[in-house]
């Protein structure tokens, strides 16, 4: 291929703008690194804020060495499973609403947004109250990826394909109610007299006394969400330009959506289904890191992941240093933070979707 | 050599044939010209070539038949630009136009010296390169254009089609997406392009299909195909059909009347 | 109004004694009311021990549950009734007896309508219990039986009181982390029991959340639980089968006292001193060991 072109822009063609690529590259290294650096500093902090007063260098002995009973009960039992579910759950928000968001080509999509958390939360309690977990555990995680799984597929076909960003937020509000609205009342159905306090729990989250049996039964479940999500990176690409291109371009439509959905599902389920409904992590965050990878959908994958955890590991360092002893939800953190963040989204975004 | 076999080819939506019995052959070295007016089957007859909707009818690249072709097989035998221009993601032009590599790149791979120079070389052809860092959604519609024909350039295949590449485009740019089309056909390549601008596709094609109500109903030179009763029967139109400065010339100046209709359902009196 | 606030804000000190001694005036000029309804658990209870046969017409349905109530045998006897103002008024009654955290809108509506209510606040303290026993008495009309009443709950109280071993820390655990620290009836039922309540000690006051890890870093030597309320699953009982908290239970004593001793003051709240009492036995023998 030669020039053909009308008028020659001289000096534009110059071979010396071949380096810009690998500019782009250095830039996405160092924002990966940097995230990486804030997700270890803030998990290290995560382990040292909690309303029992344990001196740094007892607390790092008690974690390596187990030694100092009751401290290391707490380091190890208590402020380890929550700094390890913030990350992991935070590292699950993030990559699905980054994949989300490519999968639907929209800034707006988000598990929370959307009514994926919302349904998981209501699997989630249907496996807890009915006592079906208590006999067989993996119910809990399970039940929350089939709430998952129905939103999504709900969501996608009121919403999917040419759908604008209206209809999508209209087919989120409509699940994420319904899904509110069943979960309540299967609390309030429940002979329990505690059961309908919980129902805060689940519709903001939080990461207060898990444990690491809650860390062994959402890891597996993340894990093979996390892998088929990173895994969509070369299909989000090709989808910037529109779904007949990307299928043109060698996309398998179905497949891809089989990943994006089972993969959301699985991560969020699992995520859900210890921590409650943590609402706005997968929108706030892509939408920062965008700009800093050229907008590029695969690499905004990573980046938000971590750019999730940091963010959940923050948040709940924030919730136990501004109210120690009141036990504020995460959710009402990030809510307040996200919500703002999504109306101004949504009004830069309304005359795409007017 | 034929790198294009279509044969009673059709189909549209699920229980509706926009297409109907298309049969044509595309051969190296040619520039096909699309054209027909609004809704009569066009694009349609692009995206069930390609796959892309629900078609009955055989359809081969070159020796294999196109149901026995994986998508990412088929992505390195032809390239696709549709009419919508829409990006989704503020994505630099540079960026953008490398995603043209990628079917040719082995999952998890990076971007070789020659996918770059590729994509320097589709970007210079289609005058883009002083926009490589812009972002796609900050462009003007013409200039966006040239950046998405840019990227099926990149993609580097036998065959391009293109859904009516030239709107937008100012005139010189215009001319130079066509002198390109022409130059990749001469080269070896083929090409098949939704016009509606009866003067671009009379002097740059080397072959033109007319598509009407579904069905083709004309295929040959600009010369064979475009005269005055078959612009006033298809289009309803009175054109001027000469030569000037060496090549065919087509020139609409007025509405002609009643439409010929193909499809016996569409009935169109202009001056009614 | 104001009055009325500082009033509640003191509650169970000297001056709800004095209260309780002019209601009591107030109850001797008047008769004795004869059909009588309480819509408040703890109230329920009172009237249930000190009123007349007869003289009491409804009691709420809490009071029918046997995790609740500590006479949810006898309230079979009475009309149940769930604090509807409606419901209320249909029952005629010449007073209703009501507790401060009944539902304000309801109390007020039926003083709208008429009706002598009279409120009591929750005990917090023994001293506590003894001017609501002696107020009920006056208000019923059956002051001897009130006086009875606190006679034998001071003699068992006593007797309690003498079992318990001092020195030992003791953490009240309830369901999602609450403990009660100081000004609560269940701090003065660990103190009288002869154990340091662990909230009191930390500076609590009411009752409040005590965060897993203070729980598990103040390591208490008995810990107090009030048992299941309910088979039915809820997040609540997580925290009872978290990993540290079972590691503690295996270090602590463990003293479940059954919630219906300590919701309500009444005179059957010695049974609970009574039962950490022994509790406290028990760690001191641990400790001797």
């Amino acid at each position: 291929m030669t020039a053909a072109s009308p008028k020659a822009r001289s000096g534009s063609a110059a071979p010396t703008e071949l380096a810009s690529p690998s500019s782009e590259t250095a830039r996405y290294r160092l924002v990966l690194a940097v995230l990486t650096l804030s997700v270890l500093l803030l998990f290290i902090a995560s382990l040292f804020v909690g309303p029992a007063a344990i001196g740094f260098w007892d607390s790092i002995n008690a974690l390596l060495t187990g030694q100092g009973e009751a401290a290391a009960l707490v380091m190890r039992e208590i402020r380890l499973p929550r700094a390890l579910l913030g990350a992991m759950i935070g590292a699950t928000l993030g990559l699905s609403g980054a994949a989300l968001q490519g999968y639907l080509r929209n800034p707006l999509a988000e598990p929370g947004l959307l009514g994926v958390t919302g349904a998981a939360s209501f699997g989630a309690v249907i496996a807890i109250y009915t006592g079906l977990s208590a006999l067989f555990p993996l119910a809990l995680p399970l039940l929350a990826l089939a709430g998952a799984v129905a939103a999504v597929l709900v969501v996608q076909a009121l919403a999917g394909g040419h759908g604008g960003s209206l209809t999508l937020i209209l087919a989120g509000v409509a699940v994420s109610s319904l899904a509110a609205a069943l979960t309540a009342l299967a609390l309030n159905l429940s002979p329990n007299p505690f059961a309908a306090l919980e129902i805060v729990f689940w519709l903001l989250g939080s990461l207060t006394d898990r444990s690491m049996v809650h860390v062994m039964l959402a890891a597996p479940f993340m894990l093979i969400g996390w892998a088929l999500l990173a895994g969509l990176g070369r299909s989000l690409d090709l989808l910037t330009l529109g779904r007949d291109v990307a299928a043109s371009m060698g996309v398998q439509m179905k497949r891809v959506q089989a990943q994006a959905v089972l993969g959301t599902a699985s991560s969020v389920g699992a995520a859900t289904a210890v921590a409650g409904a943590i609402g706005f992590v997968g929108l706030v965050v892509p939408h920062i890191l965008r700009p800093l990878v050229g907008a590029k959908p695969s690499r905004l994958l990573l980046t938000s992941a971590l750019g999730g955890a940091a963010m959940i590991l923050a948040a709940d360092i924030a919730v136990r240093l501004i109210a120690p002893a009141k036990d504020l939800k995460l959710g009402v953190l990030t809510a307040i933070v996200g919500a703002p963040f999504f109306l101004w989204l949504v009004f830069k975004t309304r005359r795409a979707m007017l | 050599m034929t790198l294009l076999h279509v044969r009673n080819l059709c189909g549209g939506f699920a229980g509706q044939d926009i297409v109907q019995d298309a049969s044509f052959d595309l051969a190296m070295g040619e520039f096909v010209g699309l054209i027909g007016p609004n809704g009569a089957g066009k694009s349609t007859l692009l995206r069930a070539v390609l796959g892309l909707t629900p078609c009955r009818g055989t359809v081969c690249f070159g020796e294999d038949d196109a149901k026995r072709l994986s998508r990412s097989a088929l992505s390195r035998r032809v390239a696709y630009v549709p009419q919508e221009r829409d990006v989704a993601w503020a994505v630099p032009v540079e960026m953008l136009v490398g995603l043209g590599r990628i079917p040719h790149r082995p999952v998890f791979s990076a971007e070789t010296v020659s996918d770059r120079a590729m994509v320097e070389c589709a970007m210079a052809v289609m005058d883009v390169i002083h926009l490589r860092h812009r972002h796609a959604t900050e462009l003007s519609g013409g200039e966006r254009a040239r950046v998405l024909i840019a990227r099926a350039l990149a993609q580097d295949t036998p065959l391009l089609f293109a859904d009516e590449p030239t709107a937008g485009l100012d005139p010189a740019h215009q001319i130079a997406l066509m002198e390109t089309f022409a130059r990749l056909a001469s080269e070896g390549r083929g090409v098949l392009a939704c016009l509606h601008d009866l003067w671009l596709a009379a002097r740059w094609c080397s072959r033109i299909i007319v598509i009407d109500g579904g069905k083709m109903i004309a295929d040959g030179t600009p010369a064979e195909v475009l005269t005055f009763d078959r612009l006033a029967a298809v289009y309803g139109i009175k054109a001027h059909v000469g030569e000037v400065d060496g090549g065919l010339s087509v020139l609409p100046t007025a509405l002609s009347g009643m439409r010929h209709d193909p499809g016996g359902s569409v009935q169109v009196n202009w001056k009614a | 109004m104001k009055r009325a606030r500082a009033l509640r804000r003191s509650s169970g000190s000297g001056l709800l004694a004095g209260l309780a001694i002019l209601a009591g005036l107030a109850g001797a000029l008047a008769d004795a009311p004869k059909r009588v309804v309480s819509m408040n658990l703890c109230t329920d209870q009172l009237a249930m021990l000190i009123a007349a046969p007869g003289q009491l017409y409804s009691v709420s349905h809490l009071a029918h549950q046997p995790q609740s109530s500590v006479l949810a045998e006898k309230a079979a006897l009475y009309t149940v009734n769930h604090g509807l103002a409606e419901e209320i008024f249909l029952m005629k009654p010449d007073l209703v007896i009501a507790g401060t955290f009944t539902t304000r809108a309801t109390v007020e509506m039926l003083r709208r309508l008429g009706f002598r209510v009279e409120e009591f606040a929750p005990s917090s303290s023994f001293d506590g219990i003894r001017g609501n026993v002696r107020r009920m008495g006056a208000l019923l009309g059956r002051e001897e039986r009130a006086e009875a009443l606190i006679a034998e709950m001071d003699e068992a109280l006593a007797d309690a009181e003498a079992q318990g071993v001092t020195g030992a820390i003791a953490a009240l655990n309830y369901t999602n982390n609450f403990t009660s620290g100081r000004g609560t009836l269940a701090d003065d039922i660990v103190t009288r029991s002869g154990l340091e309540n662990l909230g009191a000690k930390l500076g609590l006051e009411g009752t409040v959340k005590l965060p897993l890890e203070v729980l598990i870093v103040s390591a208490p030597d008995v810990l107090i639980g009030r048992g299941r309320w309910s088979k039915a699953p809820a997040l609540a009982y997580e925290d009872f089968s978290h990993p540290a908290m079972r590691a503690l239970n295996a270090e602590a004593v463990a003293a479940a006292v059954p919630g219906k001793y300590m919701i309500c003051g009444a005179p059957f709240t010695v049974e609970a001193v009574r039962i950490l009492a022994e509790a406290a036995a028990r760690a001191g023998d641990r400790g001797a060991q």
